[in-house]
């Protein structure tokens, strides 16, 4: 397991690496730069000064070596061109664990939430709850999660008053963005459940333990659940990296101060080291991500270990 | 003798619904089992033999197949299994009745350790903590021969070989000490010698602990060496039944015979090609009227073709349904084997 592990890490390392220096020259290549439209009133000797400031009158190869360099002597990301005195790590620190608040809420919500209702409908096969989770599950994987969260905001929160239409502070904040962002992911999630489920239903182990004595709760407990469980453990890790990207959207729509707003008026600017420092920041969670869902494999499947090079 | 009927079978009927119409997968068997007799069904791919022996311990998906029948019944020790309860039921599978299954490498639960598998059926039926089911766990896989039994436990079954996932899923069986076990094809998907293992194997489990099997295969080597009676099935019907040697040595029914000779031995001339019978079972929707094998059946006469035969009895047990027998019946080129009389 541990070699496994530091292979995969090594792998996910050389990933950041191609991921930081495609970004760079991308950022790097877009029309436009970070001080244009800021300087354009400025003297010409001025705007040389803070060009130089940034390093923006260096050739694009060397200010990617001296990004590169500082990056991996100091782990930092670098201050912001636009916001004086602000770095992509004080931006990182500050806004990041609300938005990973909301997201770990709203995937715990879709997984457990849409395995349940998934292997519900399975299981009743057929049946009224089956059809109403079914046309349910289409209904809510077609509508995206911006509308759900205009409605959310429309019914729940200005009609009936329930809880406050947008902001931030309060638990009961939290209510709304996590809702219209589960929503569509919980019909995912269900739907796969669903269909993984009955083609386990259908597998002669389940006969077997039948044939055991075994009672359907204690199939469906011991039997189904894990192996059913298979495909939803390959979803998760693309299921984290897209839950970081939707938050941008929803986080507008409820102004929720995460890191989404920061991103995009990164972008818009091209204030290349926020956006740089950004990208490798959700570039680190999504290798790893993709690590914790390869140790996650090998815990519900214990057949894939022989494959990790192990035994 | 008859005191001595531990399951018997009535007039058992079952018909499966599909999008092609009512398929009459089984149509009227009957039969008995003795303690600790091995009963053979033995016929080839889609008969019905799996069919019936899954309706014992009612398998069947109950939305698709029915049971029915006049005064039909399947009664464990004078029980009306068919009238029980699903939670009643669960508790004479596998403690009373056990089951082992044609794929080994697909009846296990491959995302669950072996010992936890066996000793699923003794927490289920045993009143046992988790450790004694472990303990004893081991000790079933000992007893059906499986080598470093420590370590094996707490594998997982693709790490383990086809012969050795059936000796587990008999050891699963005989957990609980049942009264019957069958065996629904065990040694089909395996390899000739670890057949043989296999069938050892459970000769000597029965001979231990006096259980009756029910051994459906359509290999006639098996049956040859562990069956005290053997059942022909053809069509849903058991068309003869007779003890080994009777139905070995002396079968009466066209298709008994067909079958003996579809059997390689080995002091035939190899250049003979194989005898095989020709044509397929027929289409169960629409069964044929009179006998059905008679569309294969080289013998076969007008009557064949229009009314069912009744069986005719030749002493003891031995029983076949075929016209042949018949008191007005033109007998002649038909084999003398089947004609015989039986001393």
């Amino acid at each position: 397991m541990a070699r496994f592990i530091i292979k995969r890490t090594l792998l996910g390392l050389f990933t950041l690496f191609v991921i930081i220096t495609v970004t760079f020259f991308l950022i790097a290549g877009a029309p436009g730069d970070p001080i244009a439209a800021k300087v354009e009133q400025m003297p010409e000797k001025a705007q040389r000064v803070i060009r130089a400031k940034y390093g923006l009158d260096q050739p694009v190869f060397k200010r990617y070596i001296i990004y590169m360099k500082n990056l991996i002597t100091t782990g930092d990301f670098g201050e912001s061109i636009i916001y004086t005195g602000r770095s992509a790590t004080d931006v990182i620190k500050a806004n990041a664990p609300i938005s990973v608040k909301i997201n770990i809420i709203a995937l715990l919500a879709q997984v457990i939430i849409g395995v349940f209702l998934g292997l519900v409908a399975a299981l009743n096969m057929g049946k009224s709850v089956d059809h109403i989770t079914r046309v349910s599950v289409v209904l809510a994987i077609c509508i995206p999660s911006f509308v759900f969260a205009a409605l959310l905001q429309y019914f729940v929160a200005f009609k009936w008053r329930l809880v406050p239409v947008f902001g931030w502070g309060k638990p009961a904040h939290y209510v709304l963005p996590v809702l219209a962002y589960a929503l569509p992911g919980i019909a995912t999630y269900a739907k796969y459940m669903r269909s993984s489920t009955l083609s386990v239903i259908n597998e002669d182990y389940i006969v077997t333990a039948k044939a055991k004595g075994a009672t359907q709760g204690r199939i469906v407990r011991k039997h189904i659940l894990r192996n059913a469980m298979i495909p939803i453990v390959t979803m998760l890790g693309p299921a984290i990296a897209g839950i970081f990207g939707s938050s941008f959207v929803i986080e507008n729509v409820f102004a929720i101060p995460g890191l989404g707003s920061y991103y995009v008026n990164a972008v818009r600017d091209n204030d290349y080291t926020m956006v740089l420092g950004l990208t490798v920041f959700f570039a680190i969670l999504y290798v790893a991500a993709l690590i914790l869902v390869d140790i996650l494999y090998g815990v519900v499947d214990p057949r894939i270990k022989v494959a990790g090079g192990e035994d | 003798m008859k005191n001595n009927i531990l399951l018997e079978v009535r007039n058992l009927h079952i018909s499966f619904s599909t999008y092609a119409g009512t398929v009459q997968a089984v149509r009227g068997v009957d039969f008995s089992l003795n303690v600790g007799e091995t009963l053979a069904i033995v016929g080839e791919s889609g008969c019905g033999k799996t069919v019936t022996v899954k309706s014992i311990v009612r398998l069947l998906p109950q939305d698709v197949a029915k049971i029915h029948g006049d005064n039909v019944g399947i009664t464990l020790d004078g029980e009306d299994l068919l009238s029980l309860e699903e939670v009643e039921m669960s508790r004479v599978r596998g403690k009373r009745i056990a089951m082992i299954f044609q794929d080994p490498m697909t009846s296990l639960n491959p995302t669950m350790k072996i010992g936890d598998q066996i000793g699923e059926v003794l927490l289920i039926h045993k009143n046992v903590s988790k450790k004694e089911a472990r303990l004893q766990a081991l000790e079933l896989l000992q007893m059906v021969n499986i080598p470093n039994a420590e370590q094996r436990i707490d594998q997982y079954p693709f790490e383990f070989s086809g012969g050795m996932l059936q000796r587990v899923m008999i050891a699963t069986a005989i957990a609980c000490d049942p009264e019957i076990l069958i065996a629904d094809e065990p040694t089909t998907a395996l390899d000739v010698t670890i057949q043989a293992q296999i069938i050892e194997l459970i000769k000597n489990l029965q001979r231990e602990r006096d259980m009756g099997v029910i051994l459906v295969t359509h290999d006639l080597g098996v049956v040859a060496s562990m069956a005290d009676r053997i059942h022909v099935m053809y069509a849903g019907q058991i068309v003869e039944r007779g003890t080994a040697d009777e139905i070995f040595y002396s079968p009466k029914h066209p298709y008994t015979l067909a079958l003996l000779k579809s059997v390689p031995k080995l002091t035939e001339d190899k250049q003979e090609p194989l005898y095989s019978l020709i044509g397929t079972p027929p289409d169960l929707i629409n069964p044929p009227h009179g006998c059905s094998f008679a569309p294969r059946c080289e013998f076969a006469m007008k009557i064949c073709r229009i009314a069912e035969p009744s069986p005719t009895l030749f002493g003891g047990y031995h029983e076949s349904c075929c016209w042949l027998h018949h008191p007005k019946a033109n007998k002649s080129g038909v084999p003398e084997i089947l004609l015989r009389e039986v001393v």
